[in-house]
């Protein structure tokens, strides 16, 4: 397995909005990953001269932004609510980590995400 | 709206040793802060585990660029090492703090044994929720 150094990405969306990303784990063999009992961290935080800075911008876990759609699908999605990007704008790092049933901690998404300001602020 | 799909890493990693010798093409990727098991085989040049049962003392540490000392972990033989095989453990805590390219270098001691069987260099990527 290789890990990279740059984040992944970008992502994009529009500041201000009730945007929805949708994930999927698989392992090295591209196989679907049971998540059922999973706990599952997403944190969007804001980016200085090239490094993310924290604390987080706003964080989301299982029940608080992040629901887990098919566990034995892997997949999950993350849902931004609409005041946690208001009036934000640029290059962000969205970090995703699970912890498993046996409580092991693994981070398994690091992105870029690029939000573009809103011009309907309403 | 396409799904993103997150390859999830294994808990463990396998690595070998050649008995006798001294690894140097060592290089391993971590996430701060995630667990992890690295898993040591020695072998000899046929490929054939080595017992390591007199392998006593097991150390592995990770020095920064400029030789100060990151982190130093204990390993532990799996199986009472005649299989060949240890594990060095790393927990959240272990990498939280740690961020970029480190030397490594392994120590194994025992009666009459004193060894570094492997050299290389650990990169640590950081990553930011907090563990």
């Amino acid at each position: 397995m290789s890990l990279n150094a740059e984040p992944k990405g970008p992502l994009n969306m529009v500041s201000g909005d009730i945007h929805t990303f949708l994930f999927a784990v698989v392992d090295e063999d591209g196989a679907a990953v049971n998540i059922s009992g999973y706990g599952i961290a997403a944190s969007i935080f804001t980016v200085t001269d090239g490094q993310p800075v924290t604390p987080a911008l706003v964080s989301y876990t299982v029940g608080a932004g992040v629901t887990i759609t098919t566990a034995a699908s892997g997949e999950f999605s993350v849902a931004t609510a609409a005041v946690d990007t208001a009036g934000v704008s640029g290059r962000h790092y969205l970090e995703i980590e699970t912890t498993d049933g046996s409580t092991k901690d693994r981070t398994i998404g690091r992105f870029w995400l690029d939000i573009v300001a809103d011009l309907i602020t309403a | 709206m396409a799904r993103i799909y997150l390859t999830q890493p294994p808990l463990q990693r396998d690595f070998d040793l050649r008995s006798g010798e001294t690894a140097r093409g060592f290089n391993a990727v971590l996430n701060s802060g995630d667990d992890m098991v690295l898993r040591f085989t020695n072998r000899n040049a046929a490929g054939t585990a080595v017992t390591i049962a007199a392998w006593t003392g097991i150390t592995l540490n990770l020095y920064t660029q400029a030789g100060v000392l990151a982190l130093t972990e204990t390993g532990a033989l799996v199986g009472g090492g005649t299989g060949g095989q240890f594990d060095v453990t790393l927990t959240p805590a272990n990498t939280d703090t740690l961020a970029g390219t480190y030397i490594a270098e392994l120590q194994v001691t025992g009666t009459g044994i004193k060894l570094t069987p492997l050299r290389g260099t650990v990169q640590i990527l950081e990553t930011y929720i907090p563990t």
